[in-house]
């Protein structure tokens, strides 16, 4: 039912049929009811007719009575007679037979009994005779003798009026016959019923014999109504008998509901027939409308659903007119509209839009259909060197002009049938057919040659230098992405190796094989088994010629792969996050070794390397608290080393942590010191305490007098600054030397010594030179 | 008026039995000795004070004997009804039966025992009688014509009369007023019982009560 169509049809003929079947509930009623109105009236009428009639022979059964009671020949009997007087009951007998009367009795002026035309009735007459005294009235009289009613009429015998010698009476039957008659003429049957509280007797009826019984049955009291007579309704309208008499009677008025209601029932089916004629045509019209309206629907419907599978070539519904035909219309212009964007977008989706060249998609797209052909190919990965610094100082606008550029130059430098793709950034990619490495490297010295002359934009001329890396098919890869990827990997590779511009894959360079990308998922792990080791470097303070400080340092040794360079999985474990739990690691070992050899007396700081991901970690200073009260470490023995770009990142998130670590009482310092892009500016407002000089300006002190002028002043502008400073690198003697002339603070180096585990600190010191700084109390004690 | 008082016209000899010619003989003479006759008048009113016309008057305890031989009366069918309508006689009057109509007549009683049933063809001219030996009142009908009705009081007094239009009967006593004499008065619309009277020369009656309804029927479509 969620559909339009059978919904409008289902509503439409809903209401409809509501309508109608109130319509005839309400009309059935009404003209049944009617219909038992006029039943009732007519009941009614008959019954006023039937009494009527009653009356009416009363009238003349009295005038018939009155001729025959002043017959002379009867008066004179009357006269003479004597009781029991059998010449009376003959004359009586005779006017009985002329009159139509069913028995005639005569009584004298005293109401004594004087005949009667049948003895049968002696009984029932001799009653009757004591009623005739002043019973000459017009009023309906009717008497029961024996089982049966009659209409009786006294009159008496004048000789002459006034004069009454004696009454003359005469019984007139209300029989089954007479009803009969009735009932022929009026349709409606008739019953007379002698009443009592007890029980009914029907007297006379027009009904059958059981029907009889029924009505017998019924309670007779006065009114109209449907009655279950025996298997039949029957419409009974019963009234009292009105007379002067001596009985109860009730004249019952009776119709079967059926045949009265025969005009109803025709009007009835009449109406029915109507209704459903209405009904089968309402069907039609609410499909038809249904259909109107869900059909055109339906056919937009499908067209969308065409257009939606991207079948722009779809055509509307046509011919339908309204609302309809303008959503067709509606959704033509959208179908060009999206067939236009569609293009579009599939252009963009293939396509750099900054160059106009090719993106990743369709370079790998076109590999794979090479591949697929068997195509001996060489990807050519290519990447500017040092764009972003273009970026930086000319702004993005030049930045994108240059790239457009580099794209058509690059693009002449290629064959017809080689694909140019621009990967991203300043990165581009030569798809190209190639032979063998010589095919490939003459490809790239074609590309090279194309950016040797310098670009020009807005009166700058701008050198552009690219390396390059190559991987070839099948040497380097069999599948569109390894190519490119190690193309890539080649070309960043080149970069590093500076003069060499071009280089080819080589797997053995390359630190992202899967194997080792799976080592690094092991990191974790190696933490809780164990595998990690801390590794301690000696510091020592060139003022009291003690060594008073270690650099912990982390070594994973892998139970398969062996030993692990730090350079290879830190980066790693700082883009997974599990540098935090390396750090923990390392701050935890670290703290215990200081409390340890506390203990034992000796006064050696801790510094331990922290990453960008632990600086901008908010639950970091609260992290090194708790680690510090709970070994109950003197918060001056641990040291923070933070490299510079890991405090510049988001410098006032790092400022905001650092003041935090700083408030605790522990030492602070920046590591790496001149490698960075920062200044001796931007770290003035850093909370540390103390720079650590990067080994590459103090790996050749000795022989570079540049290095030495940039390391005297960066130690003298330092310590201006109220910043100790510490040399890392320290190879040989005559660098310490001059470090001790340039006043720096402390060393560290191969020098001095070399990392070592740090559950062999403690045997080095017995072997050092320099010796251990004690506690002061300690130190007496010594 | 439609019934009045006819005096006989015709006088009629009949058979007398030994007591009644005893009375007759007294009459006879009460007659015969006009000298001491006295007339009194009986006047009768009713409740209203209209004057009741054909009432019976007579007298009681009068003991003079009948002079002779009772005259008959005479009972006309004139206009199809009985004329007169009512009519007072002595016992053992001989009435005698006119018919003046033009249609035929059957006359009958069954009043106080006696069966009276005469036919009257057109014309019928005084052949017809019937004597009346007992007092009571016989009342006569038709038998064709439902309508007719006759009153005859008879009554074992000679001295009688019948009230006029004005409600005045005349009679003349024959003598000395005996001191037991009684007027009595009768009317068939009498709705009270009138107690019998002294005799005086004048006497006026005033009834008490209302008449009875008026028993004569008109015929239908006649007047």
């Amino acid at each position: 039912m969620q559909r339009l169509g059978p919904r409008i049809f289902v509503f439409v003929l809903g209401l409809l049929l509501a309508t109608l079947g109130v319509t005839f509930f309400l009309v059935d009623r009404t003209t049944y009811n009617q219909a038992l109105d006029q039943i009732h009236s007519e009941l009614q009428a008959a019954h006023d007719i039937f009494v009527h009639q009653l009356e009416s022979r009363h009238s003349a059964q009295r005038q018939l009575t009155a001729v025959v009671a002043n017959d002379f020949g009867l008066k004179d009997e009357i006269a003479r007679a004597v009781a029991g007087s059998d010449s009376l009951r003959v004359t009586l007998d005779n006017f009985r037979t002329r009159s139509g009367a069913r028995w005639a009795i005569a009584t004298d002026n005293d109401g004594h009994l004087l005949a009667t035309t049948d003895d049968a009735y002696n009984e029932g007459a001799a009653q009757l005779a004591s009623y005739t005294q002043g019973n000459d009235r017009d009023d309906l009289m009717v008497y029961r003798i024996g089982e049966s009613l009659y209409q009786v009429s006294f009159t008496p015998v004048y000789a002459p009026r006034p004069q009454v010698i004696g009454w003359l009476a005469l019984g007139f039957a209300l029989d089954d016959a007479l009803l009969d008659e009735f009932e022929a003429e009026t349709n409606t049957s008739v019953s007379l019923v002698e009443t009592s509280m007890m029980s009914h007797r029907v007297v006379a009826s027009s009904t059958s014999k059981v029907m009889r019984d029924q009505i017998a049955l019924h309670d007779l009291t006065a009114g109209f109504g449907i009655v279950e007579l025996g298997a039949d309704q029957e419409v009974l309208f019963t009234a009292k008998l009105e007379f002067d008499g001596t009985v109860d009677a009730a004249i019952v008025m009776q119709r079967s509901l059926s045949s009265s209601m025969t005009s109803f029932s025709t009007l009835r089916m009449q109406l029915l027939g109507i209704i459903s004629m209405t009904l089968v045509l309402a069907a039609f019209v609410a499909w038809w409308l249904a259909r109107g309206v869900s059909r055109p629907l339906e056919l937009m419907a499908s067209y969308v659903r065409r257009l939606g599978d991207g079948d722009f070539n779809a055509s509307p519904p046509s011919g339908e007119k309204g609302e309809v035909g303008t959503l067709a219309l509606a959704f033509t212009e959208m179908q060009a509209g999206l067939s236009d964007r569609d293009e579009k977008l599939r252009h963009l989706a293939f396509h750099d839009p900054l160059t106009g060249l090719a993106n990743r998609n369709l370079l790998i797209q076109t590999l794979d259909q090479w591949l697929e052909r068997g195509t001996r190919c060489a990807v050519i990965a290519l990447d500017l060197d040092h764009f972003s610094d273009i970026n930086n100082t000319l702004g993005h606008d030049v930045g994108d002009q240059v790239l457009a550029i580099v794209g058509k130059r690059l693009l002449g430098g290629l064959r017809e049938g080689d694909l140019l793709a621009r990967l991203g950034g300043s990165q581009f990619a030569a798809l190209i057919e190639a032979e063998s490495t010589g095919d490939a490297l003459a490809a790239s010295n074609r590309l090279s040659d194309r950016l040797a002359d310098p670009i020009h934009i807005d009166q700058i001329a701008l050198e552009v230098i690219a390396t390059m890396g190559i991987a070839m098919n099948p040497e380097h890869g069999d599948t569109s992405h390894t190519l490119v990827q190690h193309a890539e990997i080649a070309s960043h590779n080149a970069t590093v190796a500076e003069r060499e511009s071009v280089q080819f894959y080589d797997v053995h360079r390359d630190h992202h094989t899967r194997q080792r990308l799976a080592l690094m998922s092991e990191i974790r792990g190696a933490i809780t088994r164990d595998e990690m080791q801390m590794f301690v470097q000696p510091k020592l303070d060139l003022s009291v010629n003690k060594i008073v400080a270690v650099e912990c340092l982390v070594r994973w040794l892998h139970p398969v792969h062996g030993f692990v360079p730090p350079a290879e999985f830190i980066n790693l474990a700082e883009q997974t996050g599990h540098i935090r739990q390396l750090t923990a690691w390392m701050l935890k070992t670290g703290i215990r070794w200081a409390t340890r050899w506390l203990d034992l007396g000796l006064h050696i700081r801790c510094a331990i390397n922290i990453s960008t991901v632990d600086l901008l970690d908010s639950k970091f200073p609260a992290l090194v608290r708790m680690l510090l009260e709970e070994h109950h470490l003197p918060p001056e023995l641990l040291q923070l080393e933070v490299t510079e770009s890991a405090a510049m990142t988001d410098p006032s998130r790092s400022l905001k942590h650092l003041a935090e670590l700083k408030a605790l009482g522990i030492g602070l310092s920046i590591d790496d010191y001149g490698t960075g892009h920062s200044s001796m500016a931007q770290l003035k407002d850093m909370p540390v305490g103390e720079l650590k000089i990067d080994q590459a300006f103090t790996r050749r002190l000795a022989t570079s007098e540049k290095d030495q002028i940039i390391v005297l002043n960066t130690i003298g502008l330092a310590h201006s600054m109220q910043l100790r400073v510490v040399a890392e690198g320290v190879e040989d003697e005559a660098a310490l030397l001059l470090l001790r002339q340039f006043r720096c603070d402390e060393v560290q180096g191969y020098h001095l010594a070399r990392p070592m585990p740090v559950g062999r600190f403690e045997e080095w010191a017995t072997t050092s030179p320099y010796p251990l700084f004690r506690t002061d109390k300690q130190s007496d004690a010594a | 008026m439609w019934y009045r008082f006819i005096l006989p016209k015709t006088w009629c000899r009949r058979r007398v039995t030994g007591v009644r010619l005893g009375w007759l003989l007294a009459g006879l003479l009460l007659a015969g000795t006009r000298a001491g006759a006295a007339e009194i008048s009986i006047t009768v009113h009713d409740v209203s004070g209209k004057p009741l016309e054909s009432a019976v008057v007579w007298v009681s305890g009068d003991h003079s004997p009948i002079s002779g031989q009772l005259p008959p009366v005479s009972l006309d069918q004139r206009n199809l009804n009985f004329d007169p309508g009512i009519l007072g006689v002595s016992t053992g009057t001989e009435i005698r039966f006119f018919n003046s109509d033009t249609v035929n007549h059957h006359v009958y009683s069954f009043s106080a025992g006696e069966l009276l049933d005469v036919k009257l063809d057109a014309g019928e001219h005084g052949s017809i009688t019937h004597r009346f030996d007992h007092p009571g009142v016989y009342i006569l009908g038709c038998n064709i014509h439902d309508w007719m009705l006759a009153y005859i009081q008879v009554v074992d007094a000679t001295l009688l009369g019948q009230t006029n239009a004005d409600g005045v009967a005349a009679i003349t006593m024959p003598g000395a007023v005996q001191p037991d004499a009684r007027i009595h008065v009768w009317h068939p619309r009498l709705n009270e019982e009138i107690s019998p009277r002294p005799v005086n020369s004048v006497v006026q009656i005033k009834l008490a009560k209302k008449l009875k309804p008026d028993p004569w029927l008109r015929q239908p479509g006649y007047n």
